[in-house]
């Protein structure tokens, strides 16, 4: 029996950058992307470190690949002597977008003390009233102009919930798997695959033949495609301050989506997902794109491409019985005898509807008793513990 | 002539099979029941209520299957990189709500403290002495000071300490944990990372500012961890918006337990000793090391494996998980 103790255990805080357990074993050395040309390998830290820069966009195997010796062997002086660079500049270093991503406060200055005072006209204060204030640090990151470059991960921010650029994103994986597989690049179909939105109408053009044996074939700009998925094609996209422009881009518009979905028709959708490194490299890249995660125990059902869309294009459970109704059951709003509230009609809300809360409020503001609540009584506790609160 | 043969051979094989064999064929093959014996009551025919289970339909309906596929994500980014199949038995077993409950009523049983005490009379510091005479003074009779009835007397049948621990069958309990994780897996709740993956990793900007003495204040440091988990969290979809997660990895790891720590209010982190069958069941989502899973469905299948012997040292010890299948 295997003890725990026999694990290893995980080395500090920057050795994991060269730790990746996950890597496929097959992982080969790729020239680092934009990301190594504006900040120093040294000055990273672990795996997804260099999100740091805007360049990087919710792409991962590549940057965890084996940093290239040239790149990774950044000593101390150079780093030092870029430093040195940045203070240099002055003004032009305080916009430099990597430099200062996070502001950490001033350095701390010290009051003279009263009795060491210089200046002679000096008076202690005797009130707080004008005083400078001086707070605590513990919203220091919260604060504006202090944290600038958020997580980015590898799904999209926002979920595409809309089923036809879903069909568009679902359509653009499955080009985009076969064309690698036809072109014999096996290794990459695990891997994670940049995100190409300039050529994003090119390969919405190719289309895909499905014969009666099941074969698929792709017709069109097939070479485009598999350009597009070069790692070291990665655009730079340093000039966009934000990531969602970037989002945005990644996937179809709903129009544009909608219009493309017409021309496809439905032939299409026979295309085989049985091949289980196939249908990975999908389920991967649909991740990628829409945020549409389809499950483990849901895998065994997807066998092509209509079954993967059922699974993906199925509408979001609505979270509470008044979105369900307002969404979906239109008819019970519309009945004249039946009125859809909100929320739970309680007491209160009644002796408000007849206008009888304001004489309420006043006798309990005479007797000096809670408005709402129950004053000292607290709401369940267990439940709030049960919450990570106290 | 092949096809020939082929159907003789069809033939011979249907011959043996017991189906094949009509019922009155199959009767004269059975023991005649005996006459010595003979039932005093009033024989009635059978109802007939049960239906024979035709067998190729059973065949053709229901045959699960015996590996579930996982997916392994990199963490943090939560980007999928292997495709794994692990055993049915281990990550698909089906809900039962009775051994779960028997399983966290165990554990809240085996965790009570017990210590709650009181004195006894007995045990009441004091002196025994007699407060009162037996009669003459006009009211109630009384011994010493340490009687139940009195102010800072004992207690009469107050709590001892004690062990409040229930038994149950570790089979039973074994079970739990992975009706547990298939109840999770089911849900879609159970990511599974690399091996030892679930350290996060902060930006190199952090260690930069750290190396630089910019930030001394320990309270700045947790800050950023904080912020920066609580970012993590809400760009994966773990978040406070949806449920928190609970972490388990193999041992302590250092930034992703210190942030939190941080924000109880995302998620917790637990060690793989520390985690029970409540904890599975607890939070939206379990975020878990690929060898912790490992660790925790080898120490829990006891139903699984036998303990008997087996001389043949190649023969697999229980079910097997973990087949890489993608990646």
């Amino acid at each position: 029996m295997r003890r725990i103790s026999r694990l290893r255990r995980p080395s500090g805080l920057y050795s994991s950058s060269t730790r990746s357990p996950v890597l496929p074993s097959t992982s080969q050395c790729h020239p680092q992307p934009i990301a190594s040309q504006t900040a120093p390998a040294s000055l990273r830290g672990p795996a997804p470190a260099t999100l740091q820069n805007h360049t990087f966009t919710r792409f991962y195997s590549a940057d965890r690949q084996p940093v290239p010796q040239s790149l990774s062997t950044v000593t101390e002086e150079s780093r030092g002597e870029e430093l040195g660079e940045l203070n240099e500049e002055g003004l032009e270093a305080v916009e430099h977008p990597y430099a200062y991503t996070y502001v950490p406060p001033p350095q701390r200055s010290h009051a003279e003390r009263l009795d060491e005072v210089s200046d002679p006209s000096y008076i202690p204060a005797i009130t707080a009233d004008g005083l400078e204030t001086v707070g605590g640090l513990g919203n220091w990151w919260d604060k504006q102009g202090h944290w600038s470059n958020d997580f980015v991960g590898f799904k999209p921010s926002q979920k595409v919930l809309d089923p036809a650029v879903i069909e568009a994103a679902v359509r653009q994986a499955v080009i985009e798997a076969i064309a690698l597989r036809q072109a014999g690049r096996e290794d990459e179909l695990v891997r994670a695959w940049p995100i190409r939105a300039d050529k994003l109408d090119r390969l919405m053009e190719v289309s895909i033949h499905v014969e009666e044996d099941g074969a698929v074939s792709l017709t069109g700009d097939v070479s485009l495609v598999l350009e597009a998925l070069n790692q070291e094609s990665q655009p730079n996209f340093a000039n966009e301050s934000t990531t969602d422009g970037f989002l945005d881009k990644s996937v179809l518009s709903a129009e544009k989506a909608q219009e493309w979905k017409d021309i496809w028709g439905h032939g299409w959708k026979a295309a085989s997902l049985s091949d289980p490194r196939i249908k990975f490299a999908v389920t991967k890249r649909v991740f990628q794109l829409t945020g549409q995660l389809v499950l483990d125990h849901q895998l065994s059902s997807v066998t092509d491409v209509r079954s993967l869309l059922h699974v993906v294009q199925k509408p979001p459970k609505p979270k509470t019985v008044t979105q369900e109704i307002q969404e979906r059951r239109q008819d019970l709003v519309q009945l004249p005898n039946v009125s859809v509230a909100t929320k739970r009609i309680t007491r209160g809300d009644r002796e408000k509807a007849v206008g009888r809360f304001k004489l309420i409020e006043e006798e309990l503001k005479k007797r000096d008793l809670p408005l709402v609540g129950h004053g000292f009584a607290r709401k369940n506790r267990e439940l709030s513990q049960l919450k990570g609160g106290i | 002539m092949a096809g020939k043969g082929i159907r003789g051979l069809n033939e011979a094989l249907r011959s043996l099979s017991l189906s094949s064999q009509t019922c009155r064929e199959a009767a004269s093959l059975r023991i005649p029941p005996s006459n010595f014996t003979r039932s005093m009551a009033t024989e009635a025919p059978l109802p007939n209520i049960t239906t024979s289970v035709n067998t190729s339909a059973a065949d053709a309906s229901w045959r699960p299957a015996s590996t579930v596929p996982v997916t392994i994500f990199d963490f943090p980014s939560f980007e999928p990189v292997r495709l794994e199949s692990w055993s049915a038995k281990h990550l698909h077993v089906p809900l039962r709500r009775d051994i779960l409950h028997l399983a966290v009523v165990y554990e809240g049983d085996k965790t009570r403290q017990g210590t709650a005490s009181t004195k006894t009379r007995w045990e009441v510091a004091g002196s025994h002495r007699k407060m009162r005479p037996q009669k003459g003074t006009g009211r109630a009779r009384l011994g010493s000071r340490q009687s139940p009835m009195l102010r800072g007397g004992g207690k009469p049948f107050g709590p001892k300490p004690r062990d409040f621990a229930t038994r149950l069958n570790r089979k039973v309990y074994d079970l739990a944990w992975r009706t547990a994780l298939s109840y999770r897996y089911r849900r879609g709740e159970l990511v599974v990372c690399g091996d030892g993956a679930l350290e996060l990793p902060l930006p190199g900007e952090f260690a930069r500012l750290v190396g630089a003495g910019e930030l001394r204040e320990e309270e700045l440091r947790r800050g950023f961890k904080a912020k920066w988990a609580r970012q993590v969290l809400d760009a994966n979809g773990w978040g406070r918006s949806c449920g928190r997660s609970t972490f388990i990895a193999t041992g302590y790891r250092d930034n992703l337990f210190e942030a939190m720590g941080e924000v109880p209010n995302y998620g917790r982190a637990l060690d793989l000793e520390d985690v029970d069958v409540k904890d599975l069941l607890e939070t939206g989502r379990l975020v878990i090391e690929r060898d912790a899973l490992l660790e925790m469905l080898d120490r829990h299948q006891s139903d699984l494996v036998t303990r008997v012997f087996v001389a043949n040292a190649g023969l697999p010890k229980g079910p097997e998980s973990g087949k890489v299948l993608v990646g």
